[in-house]
């Protein structure tokens, strides 16, 4: 008899413990979650240093969303100014950034030369370059227009490769080509594993 | 009377024969240049300064029926990359310009006026067709008229080898 109540007391204490243990559970792991929260914040805040005086990430508060900007300038003179919806911590210390709902553009002397958009993006801090991908869409200042399948750039010198297959044009001109170097801002630009290209005439 | 109408009716239907005798050979080389241009190759440069677009590597253009392939084909622009302003054509290398299979022009250089609808074509050219092949230094092709001018001397274009007109 005396086991059996024994037995009732242990239960009892082992239930207290747990009433104790598992809210302290909780709350650490609260804790947890808040602080991870806050430290993934803090990654989109790359710091100068990191990247050369060239460009940094800054939260756009006042949207209300995780909102990052990242821009800066070009070794050819040129600026750049990157956006996105969402950014999200990738590879070791959290350096590298994935980016969803990319908007690109490239300035020249205020003017815009080019725009590109694209579904993702992966900016890589060690190198400062990025990755577009997913329904990439390309704008210039002329306009025309270009879809590809990926396009990655360096954003110190501006160099842009974009990878087919690749298919654009404006009203009179089409064209279709595997892949595509961008140099000197826009200046020069190499088409290569197989060009098509179309010009219509105006028919009178 | 009979005679005479009989010699209107003859001297109308030679003449008849006789042009519709030469405009086989002009058609033979007509130029649908109302036809849009499709260029294909390995490779496509474009440089934004001097306004060119130009092509290497198996460069094939195609307007209509007509085909012309070359090592190198460039493309000059006034001041924006559109039909508008496209003016020029310069080709190098192996150039074949091809009409139909029935006529053939070979050369190694050859500019095309987008204005003036002139080809002028030199170094080592051959004009071929089926009835002959002949050869020369410089050939003008109008491809408003489908007029071909072969000349034997690049600088001396009194020296005329050959003209296929309408």
């Amino acid at each position: 008899m005396s086991e059996i109540k024994s037995k009732n007391q242990l239960d009892k204490i082992k239930i207290k413990r747990l009433k104790l243990i598992l809210p302290i559970f909780v709350l650490t792991f609260v804790v947890f979650i808040i602080y991870q929260y806050l430290t993934t914040k803090k990654v989109f805040v790359v710091n100068d240093s990191d990247i050369g005086n060239y460009s940094r990430f800054t939260l756009d508060s006042t949207s209300g969303v995780i909102m990052p900007l990242l821009s800066g300038t070009t070794s050819d003179g040129g600026f750049y100014k990157l956006t996105a919806n969402r950014a999200s911590p990738l590879g070791p210390e959290l350096k590298d950034i994935e980016l969803e709902k990319v908007n690109l553009e490239f300035f020249d002397n205020n003017y815009q030369i080019l725009n590109l958009k694209s579904n993702f993006a992966k900016y890589l801090v060690s190198t400062n370059s990025a990755i577009l991908f997913g329904d990439l869409l390309g704008e210039t200042f002329e306009g025309y227009s270009f879809n590809a399948d990926s396009l990655s750039m360096d954003l110190d010198t501006s160099f842009i490769f974009v990878n087919g297959p690749i298919n654009g044009g404006k009203k009179d001109i089409i064209f279709e080509t595997g892949k595509i170097e961008i140099h000197d801002k826009g200046d020069k630009i190499f088409f290569s594993s197989g060009v098509k290209l179309i010009i219509s005439k105006k028919q009178d | 009377m009979t005679r005479v109408n009989l010699k209107i009716i003859l001297f109308i239907s030679l003449i008849y024969l006789s042009n519709s005798g030469v405009s086989q050979q002009v058609n033979s080389f007509a130029l649908e240049i109302n036809e849009s241009y499709e260029i294909t190759a390995e490779n496509m440069y474009i440089e934004r300064e001097n306004h060119i677009i130009a092509f290497s590597g198996n460069v094939e253009l195609k307007q209509g029926i007509a085909r012309l392939k070359t090592d190198q084909l460039e493309l000059f622009f006034k001041y924006n990359f559109d039909e508008e302003n496209f003016y020029k054509m310069s080709a190098s290398g192996n150039i074949i310009i091809k009409n139909n299979d029935l006529t053939s022009i070979y050369g190694n250089f050859a500019n095309y006026s987008v204005m003036e609808k002139k080809l002028i074509m030199t170094d080592g050219v051959i004009l071929e067709n089926q009835m002959s092949t002949i050869k020369g230094n410089k050939l003008i092709l109008d491809l408003n008229s489908g007029k071909i001018e072969i000349f034997d001397d690049e600088l001396d274009q009194e020296r005329v080898k050959g003209v296929l007109v309408e």
